[in-house]
């Protein structure tokens, strides 16, 4: 078994009388490291599936395993400890607390592992040391991100869950994300599961999840991903 | 239009939640408002109905001396006065059920209850009303005394002290209960004082007028005319009664005139009358008297005659019975003397006659005596020969008894065993022959056997010598020769042997035969020497036997006979010699006796011949007893008679006596009542009209001033409500304005005016606010006034109070509330409208983050974990909210203080006071110009130790104390020893609580009244007595104290001050029992003084205050509740508006991993810490408020505790954190359902 894998997952939601059907027996695996992409429009399932893996959200039917643990029978509280243990999560919009200087926003994520890196230390990895002390409002949207991305490293995570990390970037800004989050999966060795709608990132990916209507559309591997210097959209 | 009011109507379905907190803190707001406002004018409508529906008095008129039916005419003709109800009102003490009861009555024309004539009429609650002078109607204050019924009987209790007065005004023996009432005259259950029995009214009855035979009334009751439309509270009623007073005090001058003349003149001319009939009667007395003096006198003068023949008659009768006695003695003892020499010739005869006779018997004994001696000598011939012949017999008989039976047995025994013996040794010899012959065979043998042997021997001897002499000779011999000659000799030698062997044993048997023969020698030998002996005494025996045999029983019988002849005949001789004896004897007795029996005879006549004379003197003594006693009976009868008339004569005298007595008494008394009637009459007093009206009650001055303070408290609280709704509003409409950003910039786009979109969010607060304060005025002023006067209903007994909705309030409330909130609205909007149209179609930039001054206390920050610098940053970020929350605590955390503290001041200066400053038990005025010096009753109390600890006398006067201008009231205590007082009041500052002296020159002033006047202590300030007379004096010290404004001062400064003399009316008394039932005790004993004005108990000041104190709990209950509104309204809105503002923020947290109660901690820290500044600021703001609101609740005189202490802070903040707490509780469930999924969508 492989170091995420899920086995049919269904996910239903109810709107009135009709029954939507968000997850349709989803079933993949990716491997420990891997730099896996979830590609797909809009609608086609890809936020439940980041939902159902990040442990905001349970599956109706099917199996879901992380390093051999079987999420999908965690209660709320194992959830929760799993989100705080083993799970680093980059928000499309930050979601910094406004309220905490970069530094403290990094803080706050590490200050509740088991075993956190030194979150000044990440923000230098990230190149935002000379910014440490400023507030969420005080940093541009590519900054905000990848103090984001610090405060999901510095947990130490299993996986690294990005829901279109680059959604709220300009261009280059986001490039320099996705090359902050592929040499973190390079360097690192952490598996990071990107979600977006933007075919072009499949290129910089081991693997690559299409998702289309709540299934999988295809799987592929690739030998050699392209670094994401040399990728244009 | 159509499409705003449904954007309206949704906007608010939507954010419900946030409309009702508006509506809420509006509703809460003006509901306290209005509520506490209606509840005086309820209150004191309420009574003021129940006042005017029962026509209570407006003015009640007393005289000096009384009313008359013609001053009630005059009173009725006054124009300001509407009706006039005369009536006879008298405190007494009754008893039932053994009990004594205090009770005020009032003769009333109760055939008039109902009608308009019939002032402080009543409600009939039970039974009936009375028929006749000795039924009443019961009406207990409050039925407090509780438990009467109807059918009680009461009687006068024999403790009146003016008894016999009350025995003659009242026409009852007794009164029974008919009927029970409520009065709106005795509304409180506090009593109003009397002068009576235990000092205060216990129960209150109405009689029918002629229950009472009085020819005044000791009231007159007035309803003013237009005095019961107004309220009876307002001051316009006062002075239309002030107005009305005076008009009465004006006509009670010239009422007072005619009044007095008519009493005077009236007691003039009763007593002129009573002095003339008082003359006549004692002239008529003292005729009688003469006459009966000299009635007396004759009698006396009669008696002393009669007195004098008594005496006469009684010495006469004496000397007749003196002579009778002697003649008749004398003819008896010549009598007597002829029978004497009679008798005695007489005795002389017989004696000779006698001395013949024993003479003769003399003789024959004499002779009997000779022949007794012949019988006698024959006798003792025959006695020889008997007793040889017995002596025979008796020695054989002996001899014969001597042999036993046994010593018989003995012998044959010993002749059985000699022939044993005999006959053994015998068998023993044949037995040894027999065995001797056996011997004789063996022992022939033997011999034969020797004699063989002996010729062997020869044999062997001469073979063996032969061999020896061959031997010798040298022959051979063969060997079978030599052992054939050694066989032969071994055989002989065992031969021989053998043969010595049964020599021996025969031997042996010989001898053994002989030893047996020589004994049987020996026993033949004892048994030959035994046999001589046992022959003599078989031939003894023998013998004895024999000379038994001789003797015949025929000779034992003629033995025998002899010897009982012979016995007989000496009986005989002896029996008749001691009949000759006898004879002898007796003769000798006779003769002896002789003399003594003629002595007898002469003592016998000498008996007779006394007897004769003792009888025929009692005779003589009978019939000289029998003539006395008649003679003395007629004698007794004259003296009796005398008695009788003597007896008359001094039952005259004392009649006489008693008459005169009588007389005088009468006249005495007669003198004595005409002097009294004249002192009093010429101390007959200008009468004088006390007008007083309703405030003199107790009742309406208590209910009067509790629904007052109530009012004064109403009117500071609900401002806090308005400022903290307003803050409400503020901050709801502030984030709603801030939530529908873009509704707004779309509105604007679409080229809506400001104004127009303002009066959307106006019409939205404005609906919140209007309906919330409609439907808090419902409940304020329904629910509240219904609360508190429920609080005072154990105090007063009332009609359920009148909650109408007061438009008059809600006309201004409402508006107040509605503008309150529609500003803030305003301000809200006004700061987003200000924006351009574009900015507001952007998503607001986000908050900065901003730095706060903590955290340039690295000390501090670095030590802060960063959950709680996030809230520390939180707090400061949102200002309005800080504020709002802040605030609302505070205003909770203050009326919390307040309540709580009110509360201890109230009750805790009643113990002060009356446990700590007045150091007495029980005041006792006197009357004016009361004297403690005469006054038996009251001396005997004092100095009872069992009833007083100690006591000391002071002057008391009202008086008044001036500095610029400006006057207070005092109460002025002058004692008569200085050194006195301190241990009646205790002096000292309220503050620190230090002594204060008080020495000649001390003035020393309490509290209250030097705030109010601006006094400090060295200040000159005037005093002015109640005549007016003024001094100056300076303050030495300024005292602790609640109650009563009062100077204290020495005797010294105020000689001083007014040079006058004090007067010590006033004592203060220290008891040893509290107890209700001795201050019952004490009461009766000193107001059966004549000598007292008023008794006050300090645990009676006490407890009239407890009871103000348990009201004012409801009061405090009241604000808990509202405080407790306050705190979970804003509490809730605080916490929602901060939920729904992060809601992003704790999703993300929660996503990051945060669990529940870290993600509630993040929250609740900052509420937390708002609540507890909240609750600091609002200690300080509680302070001021406690402060204020304990001034404007004192009342004239009364000055609450002005300090807090430390447990009515710490109750304050644990019930706001309690409250604090419930929201945090009630606000989980909506953190717990905030969704993740909230964390992904983009920024508003």
């Amino acid at each position: 078994m492989e170091y995420i894998t899920l086995e049919n997952v269904c996910k239903y939601y109810k709107m009135g009388d009709q029954k939507i059907v968000a997850a349709d027996h989803v079933s993949f695996e990716v491997k420990k490291g891997e730099f896996c992409v979830v590609v797909g429009p809009s609608g086609a399932g890809k936020t439940t599936l980041l939902n159902i893996l990040g442990g905001m959200d349970t599956c109706d039917e099917g199996n879901v395993f992380l390093d051999g643990a079987e999420i999908s029978r965690y209660d709320k509280r194992q959830l929760t400890d799993y989100r705080r243990y083993d799970v680093g999560f980059v928000f499309q919009f930050y979601n910094l607390v406004q309220n905490l200087t970069a530094l403290e926003n990094v803080e706050l994520a590490s200050e509740i592992c088991r075993e956190p890196l030194d979150a000044a230390e990440v923000l230098r990895e990230v190149g935002l040391s000379g910014r440490a002390q400023n507030f969420p409002a005080q940093l541009s949207g590519g900054e905000q991100q990848r103090v984001s991305i610090a405060r999901a490293i510095a947990k130490n995570p299993k996986i690294l869950l990005c829901d279109e990390p680059t959604g709220a970037l300009d261009y280059n800004t986001g490039k320099t994300v996705l090359a902050l989050l592929q040499d973190t999966c390079r360097e690192r060795g952490k598996t990071v599961l990107v979600i977006t709608h933007n075919a072009a990132l499949t290129r910089m990916a081991d693997r690559v999840i299409r998702v289309k209507n709540g299934g999988i559309e295809s799987v592929e591997c690739c030998a050699h991903p392209v670094p994401v210097s040399e990728i244009e959209w | 239009m159509k499409t705003y009011s449904k954007l309206l109507r949704r906007s608010i379905y939507a954010t419900r939640t946030r409309f009702f907190s508006i509506l809420a803190i509006v509703a809460v707001g003006c509901g306290f408002l209005a509520g506490l406002l209606a509840t005086t004018p309820d209150m004191q409508d309420t009574a003021d109905a129940y006042y005017d529906e029962n026509r209570l008095f407006d003015l009640d008129i007393r005289s000096t001396l009384g009313m008359t039916a013609d001053d009630a005419e005059a009173i009725r003709a006054l124009d300001a006065v509407d009706r006039v109800m005369p009536a006879y009102v008298q405190d007494m003490e009754l008893m039932c059920g053994g009990e004594s009861y205090v009770t005020r009555v009032y003769g009333v024309p109760l055939e008039r209850h109902g009608t308009e004539d019939f002032l402080n009429d009543f409600v009939l609650t039970e039974g009936r009303m009375p028929e006749n002078a000795s039924e009443c109607l019961l009406a207990s204050p409050n039925g407090y005394a509780g438990g009467h019924a109807p059918g009680e009987v009461y009687t006068l209790s024999d403790d009146n002290k003016n008894l016999e007065d009350l025995q003659e005004t009242c026409t009852f023996d007794s009164l029974t209960v008919v009927g029970l009432v409520q009065s709106p005259y005795y509304i409180s259950i506090e009593s109003e004082p009397s002068t009576v029995g235990t000092g205060k009214v216990s129960l209150v009855m109405f009689v029918p007028s002629d229950a009472f035979d009085a020819d005044y009334y000791t009231d007159v009751f007035v309803s003013v005319t237009g005095a019961a439309a107004l309220d009876t509270f307002s001051d316009d009623y006062f002075a239309q009664i002030d107005d009305a007073a005076d008009g009465l005090e004006t006509l009670g001058v010239d009422r007072c005139e005619i009044r007095y003349t008519q009493v005077k003149d009236d007691a003039e001319a009763e007593l002129a009358d009573a002095e003339a009939e008082y003359a006549d009667k004692k002239a008529e007395a003292d005729d009688e008297l003469a006459d009966a003096r000299a009635e007396l006198d004759d009698a006396k003068e009669e008696l002393a005659d009669a007195e004098q023949a008594l005496a006469d008659a009684e010495a006469e009768l004496d000397d007749t019975l003196a002579d009778a006695r002697s003649d008749a003695e004398a003819e008896l003892e010549a009598e007597l003397a002829d029978r004497r020499e009679d008798a005695v010739r007489r005795i002389e005869e017989a004696r000779a006659d006698a001395e013949a006779e024993i003479a003769d018997a003399r003789a024959q004994i004499e002779d009997g005596y000779a022949q007794l001696a012949d019988a006698e000598a024959e006798l003792a011939e025959k006695l020889p020969e008997l007793e040889d012949a017995e002596a025979q017999l008796r020695e054989l008989d002996d001899a014969a008894a001597a042999v036993t039976d046994a010593q018989r047995a003995e012998l044959r025994a010993a002749r059985e065993a000699f022939d044993d013996g005999v006959r053994q040794i015998e068998e023993g010899r044949s037995e040894i022959a027999a065995q001797a012959a056996q011997l004789e065979g063996p022992a022939a043998q033997l011999r034969e056997a020797k004699k063989t042997l002996e010729a062997q021997r020869t044999a062997l001897e001469e073979a063996e010598a032969a061999i020896e002499a061959a031997d010798a000779m040298g022959y051979p011999v063969p060997e079978e020769q030599r052992e054939a000659v050694r066989a032969a000799r071994a055989a002989f030698d065992a031969a021989e042997q053998e043969l010595l062997a049964q020599s021996e044993a025969l031997d042996a048997a010989w001898a053994q035969l002989d030893a047996a023969r020589t004994e049987l020698d020996n026993a033949q030998l004892r048994l030959d020497e035994q046999e001589p002996a046992l022959l003599e005494a078989e031939e003894q025996l023998e013998k004895l036997d024999q000379a038994l045999a001789e003797v015949t029983p025929a000779d034992r019988a003629e033995l025998a006979q002899a010897r009982a002849d012979y016995d007989a005949a000496v009986q005989e001789v002896a029996d008749k010699r001691a009949e000759l004896d006898d004879a002898a004897e007796e003769l000798a007795r006779t003769e002896a006796e002789l003399p003594d029996t003629f002595a007898e005879q002469y003592d016998e006549l000498d008996r007779a011949l006394a007897d004769a004379r003792e009888e025929a003197l009692a005779e003589i003594a009978s019939q000289l007893a029998d003539a006395e006693k008649e003679a003395r009976e007629e004698l007794e009868e004259k003296r009796r008679e005398y008695d009788d008339a003597y007896a008359e004569y001094l039952d005259g005298e004392a009649e006489y006596a008693d008459g005169r007595a009588e007389a005088d008494e009468k006249l005495g008394d007669a003198r004595k009542k005409l002097d009294d009637a004249r002192e009093e009459l010429d101390a007959l007093e200008y009468p004088e009209w006390y007008v007083t009206d309703r405030r003199d009650t107790v009742s309406f001055a208590s209910y009067r001033s509790n629904s007052e303070k109530i009012g004064a408290i109403a009117r500071v609280f609900p401002i806090f409500f308005f400022f903290v709704a307003a803050l409400v509003a503020l901050t709801t409409m502030t984030r709603m304005v801030e939530e529908e950003r873009g509704q707004i910039g779309a509105l604007k786009s679409l080229g809506y005016s400001d104004g127009a979109i303002m009066g959307y969010y106006i019409g939205y607060s404005l609906l919140a606010s209007l309906i919330g304060a409609v439907l808090g005025m419902v409940f304020g002023f329904k629910l509240l006034p219904l609360v508190i006067s429920n609080a005072y209903g154990m105090m007063y007994t009332l009609p359920r109070v009148a909650t109408p909705f007061r438009w008059d309030y809600a006309l201004i409330i409402a508006p107040v509330a509605v503008v309150c909130t529609t500003l803030a609205t305003l301000a809200a909007c006004l700061g987003q409208l200000s924006e351009k149209t574009a900015t507001l179609l952007r998503p607001r930039a986000p908050k900065e983050g901003r730095r706060i001054f903590l955290e340039h206390i690295p000390f501090l920050w670095k030590h802060m974990a960063f959950t709680h610098k996030v809230t520390a940053r939180n707090i400061f970020r949102y200002r309005k909210r800080l504020y709002m929350t802040v605030f609302g605590i505070a205003g909770c955390t203050a009326l919390l203080v307040t309540g709580f503290g009110v509360r201890s001041s109230i009750h805790d200066i009643v113990d002060v006071q009356c446990g700590e400053i007045y150091r007495f038990n029980l005041s006792v005025y006197l009357k004016d110009g009361g004297e403690l010096a005469g006054d038996e009753v009251l001396n005997d109390f004092l100095s009872d130790p069992q009833a007083v600890t100690s006591y000391a006398a002071f002057h008391n006067e009202t008086a008044y104390v001036e500095k610029n201008g400006v006057s207070g009231q005092v109460t002025l205590y002058v004692p008569e020893h200085t050194d006195d007082l301190k241990d009646y009041f205790t002096l000292r500052t309220r503050v620190g609580h230090e002594d204060i002296p008080f020495d000649d020159s001390a003035v020393v002033l309490t509290e209250k009244l030097c705030e109010t006047l601006g006094i400090r202590v060295g200040d000159t300030v005037t005093l002015r007595d109640a005549d007016g007379r003024t001094a100056e004096v300076t303050v030495t010290a300024v005292t602790e104290s609640y109650i009563s404004p009062s100077c204290y001062i020495s005797e010294a400064a105020y000689r001083d001050a007014f040079g006058k003399t004090p007067s010590y009316s006033l004592l203060q008394l220290k008891i040893p029992d509290d107890s209700p039932a001795a201050r019952d005790a004490a009461s009766t004993r000193i107001l059966a003084s004549d000598n007292i004005l008023l008794l006050q108990y300090t645990q009676t000041v006490r407890e009239s205050f407890g009871n103000t104190v348990r009201s004012i709990d409801y009061i405090v209950l009241v604000l808990i509740i509202s405080a407790g509104a306050l705190a979970v309204i804003v509490l809730y809105n605080l916490t929602n508006i901060n939920i729904c503002e992060r809601i992003k923020e704790l999703a993300t947290i929660k996503v990051l991993g945060f669990r529940e109660g870290e993600v509630a901690a993040y929250i609740y820290r900052e509420t937390t810490i708002l609540c507890l500044i909240g609750t600091l600021v609002g200690f300080v703001f509680g302070k001021w408020l406690h402060s204020f609101v304990i001034r404007t609740a004192e009342m004239d005189g009364i000055m609450f505790g002005r300090s807090l202490s430390g447990t009515n802070y710490l109750f304050a903040a644990l019930v706001t954190l309690v409250f604090a707490l419930l929201v945090d509780v009630l606000m989980l469930g909506k953190l717990r359902r905030i969704d993740m999924v909230e964390s992904m969508k983009a920024p508003e």
